[in-house]
């Protein structure tokens, strides 16, 4: 089994979302085959205030989630 | 049937090494592309439906199915008939979008945040959705339970129907395999239909409930809850991760993304008309002190409550369809949680995939259900809570999973011109907005209700 990790110095160009049809491999677009999709996509870059987002959001749900699992314990007893 | 493959090499890039999934995928899109070039439009739909009514149809499962008649037996068919509708309408959106895109990146949603947006958000979505699912699948089992109970079966043989079928459908080594049959499975999801026609419920009683009322009433707690497990009952984290992974497994493509919607449309109609069957069936139990009943109680559940108010024929469906309802999310949401594995792991993740070459993939995929069904056999174990709670902690943590979906669905680089509209975000935003306060306001009066700084 091929790992991510491999292949983490060949990054590839993202997949084009509308190949033309003569680059069908086996009637696969060639970013379909099993070996390309193992390839990591590029990295994106985020902005500072969706950083800053996203933490605010993950924050919220482990707080919100932490409140739900000790509502159901206490209810257990 | 297939039509000979039309094999090419692209300039610049070293020639394919093909595999065994890659054969297999193959052979599919080869009978898509023959029915697309034939105009043989229903035989094209055919091949092309799956992942979105597994995705809807898997979402009706046990604790999901008990919601709806539970509402239906403790506050009537007010504000439920025209309520859950409408939350399969924002499950339509989430899911298009999944389907979008992985039928344009040809990746799961886990592999796609991990790679995107760093190692950590992809495990964080990860971590949330193998805790929600190990819990929903207890809930499955829990389901399966309740409904051989009616037929006088104990819990050793939910727990091996269980893990019989997870094995059964991942022997074929075929993505296609694995979808027919869960397909046909899911077909039964049709008997809470039939198990609602058969309580004769009164036509006029429906058509007025589509005015909204009479709003459910009760402490605020219980009304959060409500709305929290009915929002928990149609769009959940497993349907993000399994419809976006199914899709590229099955192999569709961005010319396949109109037959996507109509199959994700499909699932959400007949996901809402048999929820709705639910409901109906359980507010035929309203009269008869149907807010007293534990749905998830073996032995005194609905099938028997039905069984005793209208008799044993709507009984004996009501519990076929809990035990169809908990199955078909078994093989579901067992195979959301294999494919989150292989995705974030980094190694092969397919149906198509032989065992030997998948070995994490199938691993996961059995692995996770024996773990939920091993639970459900512990004496003792609070099965009737974490049951009840299944659905909530989905809602309380669904809002991360959509906000990534939408970020992966206005991602240009991605999606070219599969980008989403103004219209696609604007309805996007609302429905994060609304599972975000859901999930906010149970959470946070359950908690004061536990701590006692509110009434419960």
């Amino acid at each position: 089994m091929s790992t991510v990790s491999e292949h983490t110095e060949e990054v590839l160009p993202i997949p084009l979302p509308a190949p033309a049809p003569e680059e069908l491999v086996m009637h696969l677009e060639r970013d379909q085959l099993a070996a390309e999709t193992l390839r990591p996509v590029p990295r994106a870059h985020l902005s500072r205030r969706t950083e800053l987002a996203l933490w605010s959001l993950r924050v919220f749900a482990v707080v919100l989630s932490a409140m739900v699992i000790y509502a159901f314990i206490a209810e257990l007893h | 049937m297939s039509a000979q493959p039309a094999t090419a090499t692209v300039p610049g890039l070293a020639p394919p090494r093909l595999t065994d999934e890659d054969r297999a995928r193959s052979a599919d899109r080869s009978r898509v592309a023959e029915a697309r070039s034939h105009d043989r439009r229903w035989w094209l739909l055919w091949l092309l439906v799956g992942p979105g009514i597994l995705a809807m149809l898997g979402e009706n499962d046990g604790p999901s199915m008990i919601a709806y008649a539970s509402d239906g037996a403790q506050y009537g068919l007010g504000f439920f008939v025209p309520f859950i509708p409408i939350l399969f309408a924002m499950a339509y959106v989430v899911q298009e979008m999944s389907m979008r895109i992985g039928a344009v990146t040809h990746r799961g949603y886990g592999e796609l945040v991990l790679h995107r947006y760093g190692r950590l958000w992809g495990w964080f979505g990860a971590g949330d959705l193998c805790l929600t699912n190990l819990i929903t699948l207890i809930a499955e089992f829990v389901a399966i339970r309740v409904g051989l109970a009616y037929f006088g079966l104990g819990p050793g043989v939910a727990v091996a129907l269980g893990l019989l079928l997870v094995v059964f459908t991942l022997s074929g080594g075929r993505y296609w395999r694995w979808e027919r049959t869960v397909l046909g499975l899911a077909a039964f999801n049709g008997l809470f239909v039939v198990a609602a026609v058969l309580t004769k419920p009164h036509v006029g009683s429906l058509a007025s409930a589509l005015s909204f009322t009479p709003f459910p009433h009760g402490s605020t707690n219980t009304l959060l809850l409500l709305l929290a497990s009915t929002i928990g009952a149609t769009v959940t984290p497993w349907m993000i991760f399994f419809q976006q992974s199914a899709s590229a497994d099955k192999g569709m493509t961005p010319s396949d993304v109109r037959h996507g919607r109509y199959d994700t449309a499909l699932g959400a109609v007949l996901a809402m008309a048999f929820g709705v069957g639910a409901l109906i069936a359980g507010a035929a139990l309203l009269p008869h002190d149907g807010a007293g009943i534990q749905g998830f109680a073996p032995g005194a559940g609905f099938p028997q409550a039905l069984d005793r108010v209208a008799g044993g024929a709507a009984g004996s469906i009501f519990a076929l369809g809990l035990i169809e309802a908990g199955a078909v999310a078994i093989l579901t949401i067992s195979a959301s949680t294999a494919y989150a594995a292989g995705e974030c792991i980094g190694v092969a993740h397919s149906f198509n995939a032989s065992a030997r070459s998948a070995a994490l993939f199938y691993a996961a995929n059995i692995g996770v259900a024996v773990i939920a069904a091993v639970v459900i056999l512990i004496p003792g174990a609070p099965l009737l809570s974490i049951a009840l709670n299944a659905n909530v902690l989905a809602t309380v943590l669904l809002p991360v999973s959509l906000v990534f979906v939408l970020m992966l669905a206005n991602d240009r680089e991605l999606m070219g011109p599969w980008v989403n509209r103004m219209s696609t975000n604007a309805i996007g935003v609302g429905v994060v907005a609304l599972v975000g306060l859901a999930g906010a306001a149970y959470g946070v009066y359950a908690f004061l209700a536990s701590v006692h700084l509110v009434g419960s």
